[in-house]
């Protein structure tokens, strides 16, 4: 896998052409100054890869953005970008950690969800553990630095490098991605895009999520995480069929590493997201 | 050509064509006026193509050339004035101006490039629905 992605990298960095900038607002440029609104309906599930929890049923899915002329919120993240090129932004950043996603019922992607797992409800898989006495996985506030690079106005590569600013887990967290626009149709109405990345996280923050305290069980209980790189590949597609509406279907695969397989914890090697619905443009 | 085609000039002020007020250098009695002085492109960026009329009057007969910001376009020779017109392809707010033998400024005159849209667009920095 590592093989294929620097490979991809190479080949992108030799068929470099020249990025466009933005004169319209696409599903990849968007006006400065205005608030961009849009809620998709359908179904869909993120799978969970801790035992005793149930995937989790996707109803609606919100999304919302604004861009200044540096500073930008969208879909949770708050960025500052101090380089804006055609080809390239770099920009300062603040999320939430995702990895809470499958320990906490409230956390913030799981507000309009359908059907939301209870925490730690069921059994710890591997071994038979006082589940009762595990910590609370608590939502952590990364910061870091994000690079986009445009190769063109169909690929693109993103990194990000993230630190816990919330003193919640103290690691780091990394991505690499590229992306692949494809369209369908001439008149772009049908577009496809891919991207095949995969997310780095530290050993601090394994051991965090999915290790098991010495301080709460037993020496034979004791989990101790290891940074893991995950792998991942997703598709999404999108229909217009209007200035307001369009179809679309998201689905995306990411393999777990061993770092994070090993816990008792983790049922399963892989996450994935699927979801297809209408999209309504506000 | 092909480029020419995508442009959309959405219109030009036309009384900028009537009564547009006449350019006077500050250091000659030269005079230099360019019809229109204002192009409207839709957006920013884009190119605004244009058949421009100039004309300048001296009161003696002077050699000079006039500039597309740095770019010679015309020279006259012992002259007292000249009518023409000629074409451009602008996409930002362009200085014209009459120059001297030692590249002087004798006179000056500014053509606007505006846009009808003024938004600016700049690159999303992530996907839709990455919520996850």
């Amino acid at each position: 896998m590592y093989k294929q992605i620097i490979g991809c990298l190479i080949f992108l960095a030799c068929s470099s052409v020249a990025a466009a900038e933005c004169v319209e607002d696409s599903e990849s440029c968007v006006t400065v100054g205005q608030w961009h609104l849009s809620v998709a309906a359908g179904y869909g599930e993120l799978s969970n890869p801790l035992y005793g929890e149930e995937d989790i049923e996707l109803y609606l899915l919100p999304s919302i953005s604004y861009y200044g002329e540096k500073f930008y919120f969208d879909d949770g993240t708050l960025g500052y970008s101090f380089i804006e090129l055609p080809d390239l932004t770099v920009s300062g950043i603040v999320n939430i950690n995702n990895q809470s996603v499958f320990f906490r019922r409230w956390h913030p992607t799981n507000i309009l969800q359908g059907n939301i797992m209870s925490s730690f409800s069921g059994d710890v898989g591997k071994l038979s553990a006082d589940i009762s006495k595990l910590p609370k996985r608590n939502i952590a506030v990364d910061g870091g630095i994000q690079l986009n690079y445009y190769f063109n106005n169909n690929w693109a590569f993103q990194s990000r490098l993230m630190h816990d600013i919330s003193g919640v887990y103290k690691g780091f967290n990394a991505q690499l991605k590229v992306d692949k626009k494809i369209a369908v149709t001439d008149d772009k109405r049908w577009q496809i895009f891919l991207s095949l990345g995969g997310d780095w996280l530290s050993r601090k923050l394994v051991n965090y999520y999915y290790g098991l305290p010495s301080k709460r069980l037993e020496l034979s209980q004791v989990y101790v995480g290891e940074s893991s790189f995950n792998p991942f590949v997703s598709v999404m597609q999108s229909y217009k069929i209007n200035e307001q509406w369009r179809v679309a279907m998201s689905m995306k695969y990411q393999y777990l590493n061993d770092g994070v397989t090993q816990s008792p914890l983790v049922r399963d090697n892989y996450t994935t997201i699927a979801f297809a619905g209408l999209v309504y443009d506000f | 050509m092909i480029f020419n085609k995508k442009i959309r000039i959405l219109s030009l002020l036309g009384l900028l064509i009537s009564a547009s007020p006449t350019a006077f250098s500050q250091q000659s009695d030269i005079k230099l006026q360019i019809k229109p002085q204002a192009c409207i492109v839709d957006k920013l960026g884009e190119s605004c193509q244009l058949v421009l009329h100039a004309d300048w009057q001296s009161s003696m007969a002077v050699d000079l050339c006039l500039m597309q910001q740095q770019q010679q376009l015309f020279c006259w020779k012992q002259r007292k004035q000249a009518k023409f017109d000629f074409n451009v392809s602008l996409r930002e707010t362009t200085l014209f101006s009459l120059v001297d033998g030692q590249q002087q400024i004798l006179a000056s005159t500014k053509l606007k490039v505006s846009a009808a849209n003024n938004k600016k667009y700049r690159r999303r920095l992530r996907p839709d629905w990455s919520v996850f």
